[in-house]
C-alpha cells in the first residue's frame, strides 16, 4: 500500500475532462488498497497542496491541470508546484514519483524536480493535446472522440498504482495507443485523420525523467 | 518554418476535419476546424503547431507502410 495524491481541477473544460477521466484512476487506487488523497475543484491550490504533500507523504504524485515548461496550475490555474524563482517548491518532489497531465512542465519543472531529489518524473515536454467532441463538452465521459486520449495517458499512473515500474507502465500505455489507433484506422478514416496525429503527438512530447526501474 | 506546400497539404486535411471537433491545447484554447485554418493560414505559433502535427504524422505514416 502506497500513499497517492491526486489534483482534480475542473475550472474550464480541459481540466474538466482531465478530471473526469480520472476516475478510472481513483477506482484503481481504490481497488488497490492505496491510502489515497484527492484535492478536487477549488481544493487544488498552492496551499493544500503544500500541506497534503506534508502530511500525507505520498509516494505517487498526479497532477492534471494546465502547465508550462516550469509550472503546473491547480484550480483556475493558480501555480501549484514551479521551479521559477518567484515560488520555487520543486523539492516538494524529493523521494517520490510524479506523473503531470500538464502542457510543457517536462521540459523546465521535469528536470528540476529530478535535481530536487524527485525519483521519476513523466511528464509532456510541449502542449498535451485532447480531441472533443464539441456537443459533449457538458458530458466529458460520453465523448468518444476525447476517449482514446484520455485513456491512453490514464495507463500511466494505473500501471504505477498496480505496481509496475515506471518503464513498464509507459510500455502500456504505447501498447493501448497501437490498440487504439489500430482500431481507428479499420473503423473511420476521417476521423482516424484528425485523431492519430493527435495521439501520437502526445507520445513523441511524453518524457520519463529520472529513475526509470522505480515503483511505488 | 513550415514550406507553402506543407502548408497546402494540412489545409487540405483540415477541410475534411468533422465540424463537431474541436482541438484543445491547454491554456491556449480549443479550437474548431474554421479556427485551426484561420491559425494555419496566419501562420501563429498555434497554426505552425497544427502543420508539424499533421507532417510528423504523413512522415510516420509512410514509414509504417514502407
Amino acid at each position: 500500500m502506497a500513499n497517492f495524491l491526486i489534483t482534480l481541477p475542473e475550472h474550464d473544460d480541459i481540466t474538466d475532462y482531465c478530471s473526469k477521466w480520472s476516475g478510472e484512476i481513483v477506482k484503481t487506487a481504490e481497488q488497490m488498497r492505496h491510502d489515497m488523497k484527492k484535492l478536487k475543484g477549488s481544493e487544488v491550490n498552492r496551499k493544500n497542496f503544500e500541506s497534503r504533500i506534508a502530511t500525507h507523504t505520498p509516494s505517487f504524485v498526479m497532477l492534471n491541470g494546465h502547465g508550462n515548461s516550469k509550472e503546473v496550475a491547480g484550480h483556475a490555474d493558480e501555480i501549484i508546484l514551479s521551479c521559477d524563482k518567484s515560488i520555487s517548491n520543486e523539492e516538494l518532489s524529493k523521494g517520490r514519483v510524479l506523473y503531470v497531465r500538464a502542457c510543457g512542465c517536462g521540459a523546465e519543472l521535469g528536470p528540476a524536480c529530478i535535481k530536487a531529489g524527485c525519483k521519476s518524473f513523466v511528464g509532456y515536454v510541449r502542449d498535451f493535446a485532447i480531441i472533443k467532441s464539441k456537443s459533449k463538452v457538458s458530458r466529458p465521459l460520453d465523448d468518444e472522440r476525447a476517449r482514446p486520449f484520455l485513456e491512453v495517458s490514464n495507463q500511466i499512473p494505473i500501471a504505477i498504482l498496480k505496481g509496475s515500474t515506471i518503464m513498464e507502465a509507459v510500455v502500456k500505455a504505447d501498447v493501448k495507443l497501437e490498440k487504439e489507433i489500430q482500431r481507428l484506422m479499420t473503423s473511420d478514416n476521417f476521423l482516424a485523420l484528425h485523431l492519430i496525429p493527435w495521439l501520437l503527438w502526445n507520445q513523441k512530447v511524453r518524457v520519463i525523467l529520472g529513475d526509470k526501474t522505480a515503483t511505488i | 518554418m513550415a514550406s507553402e506546400t506543407e502548408k497546402k497539404l494540412v489545409l487540405a486535411r483540415l477541410a475534411t476535419m468533422p465540424l463537431d471537433l474541436e482541438l484543445s491545447l491547454g491554456s491556449m484554447g480549443s479550437f474548431d476546424r474554421e479556427k485551426l485554418i484561420v491559425e494555419v493560414e496566419k501562420g501563429t505559433e498555434v497554426g505552425n503547431l497544427v502543420i508539424e502535427v499533421y507532417m510528423n504524422y504523413l512522415r510516420s505514416f509512410k514509414q509504417r507502410v514502407l
